[in-house]
Parts: C-alpha cells; structure tokens; sequence
C-alpha cells in the first residue's frame, strides 16, 4: 500500500496514539486530532494536503462527518473514512460526500482498518496521487 | 528491516571474532583456564549459555536421532463444524539432528545450540512439518577491560509440548521467546541481544545491552509481538564465593493484530553464591513500573446489544502498575548427575492471546548417570499467567518430562523420552492435557547424548 498523508480524528487520546502508531508503523504520515476544531488548526500549522481523513464520527463538538464534508470540499482529491461505535450509515451521509466516504464500524482490527483504506483507495483512485 | 539489522549486527561480530588464540588480559579471557572474574557462575546476568550444559562447557558436537512417536491431543488452531476445537492423537515418525557445543579461544568464543526435527504425523498429517531453533553467540574480548557478547535466537515450531519443540532462553535471557503457547501453530521467533560489559576492576564490572525480538504466529487471531530494549548493571564481585549486583531495564512491546503496546521499567538487586564445590545459588528481587495501552473486547449490556445489534464492543484501556519480581535459583552438580531448579516471578509478553501478563513460574530439572551405559533425566514446570489488561483470567501450566538413554555402543544408544503437559484457562472452558511418548535410536559420534537440561 502507497504511503499516505491521513488526517486522524479521534476524541480518545490513548486510541488516538495507538491508532497514530499504527499508520505511521504503516508508512503513513499523519497528522492526528483529538478534535474537529484542532484538526482544522493543525492543517493551517502543516505543509502538506491530507489525501485521507479517517476520523471519529461521534465527537464532543463537530461530528466527524460534519468535518468531513468541509474538508472534503476543499480538497478535491480527499477521501474519507468515518468510524463509529453506532449503527451508521453511508446512506445518511450527505449526497456530496458519499461518494468519496467509507464507513468503518467499530470495534476494528488493525487488518479491518487496512482493508478499509485500500477499498477506499481502490474506489478513489485519484487519492493516491500525491 | 529489524531482521536485517539483527543479521547484518551478527554477522559483524562473527567477522570480528578471531579463530585464534590472543594475548589474554590481566582480566583473562572466555577461555584457557578462565577469568579472574570467575564468581558463581549460574543466573548473574542471563540464562543458561548456548553451548553449555548447565555450568559446563561442552565441545561442539553433533546427535542424531529417529524415533517412533505417539502423540495425544495435537491441538490446531480451528474448530468443526459444531464449534469444538479439532483435536486429535497421532502416531508418527521424527527424524532429529542436534549440533551443539562451545569452542572459546583466549579472548573469543561461539556458542552453539541448534536442533531441528521433523515430525511425520500418520493420522495428522496437516501437522507435518520441521521444528527449528538455533541460539548462536559469540563473544570477544578487546583489550583488557571490555568484553562483547552477541546471541541470535531464531526458531520455528508448530508442536509445544517436549523438549526439543519448545524454545529456550540462552546467553542472554529471550524475554519473548514464545513458551506458554495455546495451540499447535506455528509460531516464528527471531531476536538478538548484544551486550558489552567493562571491567572496572578484577571484582568490578558494569554492563549495557540492547536487544529487540519479533513473534510471529500464522494464526490469525493469535497476536504477533515486536519487541525492543535495553538494560544496564553492575555486578561486584564479594569474594570467590559471592557477587551482587543492581540492574535497570526497559523493554517495549509492541502487539500487531491488535492495538495495543507495553512499557517495562524494571530495577533490580541480585546476589549469587557458591557453596561448598557442589552447589549454586542465585536470589533477585525485581520492581517493576508496568504501562500498557490497548483496544480490549467487552460484553455489551443487553439493553445495549439489541440497540447496537451486536453483543460485544471494545473498549480502550490503561493499565499502570507497579509490582514485584523475583528469581531464586539453584544449580547442584555432583559426580554423576546435575539438579537445578528455579522459581521466578516477571513479566512477559504472553502467548498471543494473553498478552502482557505477570508470569510465575517454578522449574526443576534432573540428570543422572546409573552408569557408563544407562542415565535418565526429569523436568517439571508450572507457570501462571495474569494478563495485565488485554484478557481476564489466569492462565496456568504444568509440563513434565522425563527420558530414559542406553547405550548399545560408544555412538549408538537406545532412547526413551515421554513429555506431557497441560493448561486451563480461568473463566472459560478451555483446557487441554496432551503428551508425547518416544522410543528411537540416537547416534552420538563425538559424545554421549545430551540429558534433558
């Protein structure tokens, strides 16, 4: 799988670290956030353009979906994979996200979160450009 | 990339390792009638030495075995159609070659052990396979003070019961070399530990070492394990009979297939002692600063089971701890036979399914020559796990073994072995006792055949 640049969205910090871990032991370069509002602030402090956003859906403030749809607007080429502990489905997305939003059910396993990036991927082709 | 250091590390030291005799500093070298450091020589830093039996160096030597074989309960990693785990007993066939020994040089040594077999399993045959394990180290002396120690432990196995399938600690105690496993799959291990120890005076020394290990079990959902870390002692000599010694020490695991990570913090205080010409003993007490974060399954409320349509979720945990350890071990060695045993009490990073866990556990051996022809030897072990957040429960373990050589000539001998052990789970029904009997010819060119320890 081709390193990526990800934008980790995750309220829990020790899950947040291990999941951080976890992609960057997996090639990927990550920027991680334990919130909507201090996911957006980090990528006015970094260089770089996230070409995936795996982010929680159920947060204090901002939803993860809620994040996603800004995001997604704003960088063409941008996937995104939410995750929840809660019955969610793509089909409650908003119609301008879904076809570039993946829906992981929690609890995963490390191998769940990879296949789901490279379905992802495999369905957006255009986010593996760097 | 880790293997490849760990090789390219190795290979270096054999490169840098001379075959043949130096001059021997004021501290003396590994051999040609010892060190001056030469306090008791069990359990000060490290386990048993590749090469070695016990505290005796043995020549490199190669023993050769085919033997008859009966196994009960072969236990893999599947379950039938109606749940239940697929067990089954086998008669078979293992063909076995050893090669073990040490050879020192003035300021060099190896260290050998390597033993491989395969198993050809009538009514198993899924299980057929080879069992590999090698511990290879060597050591160098450069100058008068320093010494380096460098071991790589590497095996394969998919058969955990008896002596030759089981992997084993070495020069420098393998922390993570998988012992407590739950299945008869096949498990990968590699790891290497480097050390380098100064002498600060003929009764003074300090030493650091690194090490770093990986597990890897074809299992699925048997967690696979990275490892790395480091320590730090210093050991004085007392007098010709007694050392002490303090010790720091970190370690990090790493757990794949799950999320999930541990950092060990461990300080220690040792004291070894000879006493009288027979008997060694070694006492440690360890305290431990534990840290370990991971992804853990629950039960859900029912309530909210129906809600989420599922009846187990997962939570994130920590789990900080602050406990004890410790090592009482004992060698005897007389004439015709050796005796040891040893009770210790650390932490491991389990056997893939409890993963970080407080390990207890108390092992005795025993060897014994009848005569020129026959001797016979018997292990035992226990072990406890408590997992330290990833599972519920403890996990307990007893293993026995004990065999039986006759020699019909100077390199052929009649042997018998039978192995047994089993284990249960707390908190679930999971449980297993299964052993193995062995009746075969073994061919020792150079020496008589290795006891059990």
């Amino acid at each position: 799988m081709a390193a990526l640049r990800i934008l980790l969205l995750e309220d829990e910090a020790p899950l947040l670290a291990l999941l951080t871990r976890h992609l960057e032991r997996s090639g990927h370069s990550v920027v991680a956030a334990l919130s909507a509002e201090s996911a957006l602030l980090s990528l006015e402090t970094v260089d770089w353009q996230p070409q995936m956003l795996i982010a929680d859906e159920t947060l204090a403030g901002l939803p993860g979906s809620a994040l996603a749809a800004s995001l997604l607007a704003r960088f063409p080429r941008l996937v995104c994979l939410l995750c929840s502990g809660y019955p969610l489905s793509i089909d409650a997305l908003p119609d301008s996200i879904r076809s570039r939003t993946a829906i992981l059910q929690k609890p995963f396993m490390p191998d769940m979160l990879e296949r789901a990036i490279i379905d992802l991927l495999a369905s957006n082709p255009s986010a593996r450009v760097p | 990339m880790l293997v490849t250091k760990i090789v390219i590390l190795f290979l270096l030291l054999v490169l840098l390792t001379p075959a043949y005799p130096q001059s021997t500093g004021v501290l003396g070298g590994f051999g040609g009638g010892g060190s001056a450091y030469d306090g008791p020589a069990i359990l000060g830093r490290g386990g048993p030495a590749s090469g070695m039996r016990g505290t005796e160096a043995v020549p490199i030597h190669v023993q050769a075995s085919i033997n008859g074989t009966y196994d009960s309960n072969i236990l893999g990693f599947s379950v039938d159609a109606n749940g239940n785990f697929n067990q089954a007993s086998s008669p078979g066939l293992t063909a076995f070659i050893g090669v073990s020994g040490r050879k020192a040089w003035r300021r060099s040594f190896l260290g050998l052990d390597y033993s491989g077999d395969y198993n050809h399993f009538v009514r198993q045959s899924f299980f057929n396979g080879t069992n590999h394990q090698l511990n290879l180290a060597v050591g160098r002396q450069f100058g008068q003070r320093l010494q380096l120690v460098s071991q790589v432990g590497a095996g394969t196995s998919n058969r955990f019961i008896g002596g030759q399938s089981v992997f084993q600690a070495s020069e420098i105690e393998f922390l993570a070399a998988p012992t407590a496993e739950l299945f008869d799959s096949r498990s990968y291990f590699i790891g290497n530990s480097t050390s380098a120890t100064y002498f600060l005076s003929r009764r003074q020394s300090i030493r650091v070492s690194g090490n770093a290990f990986s597990i890897r079990r074809r299992a699925r959902s048997l967690v696979d394990m990275q490892s790395y870390g480091a320590s730090a002692d210093f050991v004085r000599r007392v007098n010709r009979a007694t050392s002490v010694g303090v010790s720091y020490s970190f370690s990090h695991f790493d757990f794949t297939k799950v999320f999930g990570e541990s950092d060990i913090n461990t300080i220690g205080t040792h004291v070894s002692r000879r006493i009288g010409r027979d008997l060694q003993l070694a006492v440690s007490l360890t305290g431990t600063q534990q840290s370990t974060v991971g992804v853990r399954s629950i039960a859900l409320d029912p309530v909210l089971a129906a809600l989420l349509g599922r009846g187990a979720g997962a939570e994130v945990f920590e789990s900080n701890n602050l406990l004890y350890g410790y090592s009482v071990g004992a060698v005897r060695r007389l004439r015709r036979s050796n005796a040891s045993i040893t009770a210790e009490r650390g932490i491991i990073p389990g056997n893939g399914f409890f993963l970080t866990s407080i390990n207890r556990s108390v092992s005795a051996g025993l060897s014994h020559n009848l005569s020129r022809e026959m001797s016979f030897g018997g292990i035992f072990g226990y072990n406890r796990l408590s997992s330290l957040g990833f599972a519920s429960g403890d996990f307990k373990g007893w293993t026995g073994g004990a065999n039986f050589t006759y020699k019909l000539t100077e390199s052929l001998g009649v042997n018998a072995q039978y192995d047994w052990r089993t284990f249960d789970l707390q908190q679930t029904t999971f449980g297993r006792t299964g052993y193995r009997a062995t009746l075969g010819l073994t061919y020792f060119p150079q020496r008589g055949p290795a006891g059990l320890f």
